[in-house]
């Protein structure tokens, strides 16, 4: 088996993976039954298959430039997937996207309620965790 | 006099730029593929445009990294990555049913927005976390697990976390970070992290020994 | 010639996984499972766009690539705080549908000004 046979070869394996990252990505989107178990399954090929994919085609390159053009792919999608990630669960978290069910602890619930029986026995403002100063929050409960 | 203040403030205000100067570069080089005298110096001048038009509070950095950790982290980053999608992959299709899950709160040991940050963007690239709400003034990242069926599988999430903002930590975290980490393993009864001369001469100074 | 077919297998597999993407985005039920689909979708995308490259032997679609990565992620937030913010009290919803289209501006101006308002 000569080199080029080696390399296209291990250029379908990750292909392969990336195909079986999007595919589970794709069953756990339809399976799991609330938003934020669903951003899970979904940052999967986000990553991963991305991962996966680009090395494909790195072993295919045939010079330098195409190596470096897939690292600032694979930059960006590393910068920008955890911020949608982030405000996709914070949204389905506070408009009660979420199956509280599904949840065994949920210790963002609890800080919350403590702050509001906080300022309920001191009669003052809630002081939430935290949570964001640019959003009225005072009326927020999960 | 105070002319001299600014002339020092302004030297070291471009100093903490520069390594952001230098990524912009190295990305515009990136994204030319390849590198002659025209694109390198098209790269400074676009970065230097680009960091002047869109002003941004300049990132505190400590002045310390480390090579040796910055490379164990990217490895152990790799690790959990894969073995992080393969679980999550066999959670989508396991026949067993669909997983619990728990949003914990986990206490960070550094109060330095750029480990917060760094930590948060690493936990989130990991599938089955996910960080919905972070606590600035506490330190605290609010985050959700995927499959964490009993509370040992709870606390098993939150030392990962606190694992990767240790090595963060060891990465590129201030004097007052590391002793902060190291104040709990003692506390813990683990063994602090190695120290180096200067680090110890802080601790001392910080716990009057 | 085996590999032509391993091609085609890989192929349908994307293929498969777009289809689930879809079926979500089409259920729904709320715009933040759409969102997350949609984000899923683009991910698949750039993969068999990667994938098309290895079977086809050339470069050409790599800057696709690098403007999915750049640029997915914008509706997303976009959406995301949209939901947030139509989730309070004199929110986009409250103040009626003709702000629809200008709500989104509204909340990002909103950011600066009600956090120093409220104190």
């Amino acid at each position: 088996m000569s080199a080029a046979e080696l390399l296209d070869l291990g250029s379908v394996l990750f292909l392969f993976a990336a195909a079986l990252l999007s595919l589970a990505a794709g069953v756990g989107i339809v399976r799991f039954p609330d938003p934020l178990s669903r951003m899970h399954a979904a940052t999967k090929p986000q990553i991963l298959g991305l991962v996966c994919a680009l090395v494909a085609l790195g072993l295919q390159a045939e010079n330098g430039a195409t190596v470096a053009a897939l690292v600032p792919i694979l930059a960006f999608q590393m910068l920008t997937a955890p911020i949608s990630a982030h405000m996709v669960g914070r949204a389905g978290y506070r408009t009660r996207h979420l199956r509280r069910d599904l949840l065994i602890r949920d210790e963002l619930a609890d800080a919350i309620d403590k702050a509001h029986a906080d300022a309920a026995r001191h009669d003052t403002e809630p002081d939430l965790p935290g949570l964001v100063t640019d959003e009225d929050t005072s009326d927020w409960r999960p | 006099m105070s002319g001299r203040i600014t002339e020092i403030g302004r030297w070291q205000g471009f100093l903490l730029q520069l390594p952001l100067l230098v990524w912009l570069v190295v990305l515009w080089l990136l994204l030319w593929g390849h590198i002659t005298v025209i694109s390198v110096l098209t790269g400074v001048i676009v970065a230097l445009v680009v960091t002047r038009l869109f002003y941004l509070p300049p990132v505190d950095l400590s002045g310390r990294f480390s090579v040796y950790w910055g490379l164990a982290f990217a490895w152990h980053f790799a690790v959990d990555l894969v073995r992080a999608s393969v679980l999550v992959a066999w959670q989508a299709v396991d026949p067993r049913g669909v997983p619990v899950n728990s949003v914990l709160a986990v206490q960070l040991h550094t109060r330095s927005d750029l480990i917060m940050t760094l930590t948060a963007e690493a936990i989130s690239l990991v599938p089955g976390s996910l960080v919905v709400e972070v606590d600035r003034e506490r330190s605290l990242l609010y985050v959700h697990a995927l499959g964490t069926p009993d509370d040992a599988a709870i606390e098993r999430v939150r030392h990962s976390v606190l694992v990767v903002e240790e090595r963060i930590v060891r990465t590129l975290g201030s004097e007052h970070d590391v002793w902060m980490i190291n104040r709990e393993r003692r506390a813990a009864g683990r063994p602090p992290l190695r120290l180096s001369a200067r680090q110890r001469r802080y601790e001392d100074a910080r716990e009057g020994r | 010639m085996m590999l032509q077919a391993a091609f085609v297998v890989v192929g349908v597999i994307f293929f498969a996984a777009v289809v689930l993407a879809v079926f979500r985005i089409v259920r729904g039920p709320s715009i933040l499972d759409r969102m997350i689909a949609t984000d899923m979708l683009v991910a698949t995308l750039i993969c068999a766009l990667a994938a098309e490259m290895v079977q086809h032997e050339h470069t050409r679609t790599l800057p696709v690539l690098l403007v999915l990565a750049m640029t997915a992620f914008l509706a997303t937030v976009g959406v995301a705080r949209y939901v947030t913010q139509q989730d309070r009290p004199g929110g986009p919803r409250a103040e009626g549908d003709a702000a629809g289209t200008a709500a989104g501006a509204d909340a990002a101006r909103d950011d600066t000004t009600s956090g120093t308002a409220a104190r």
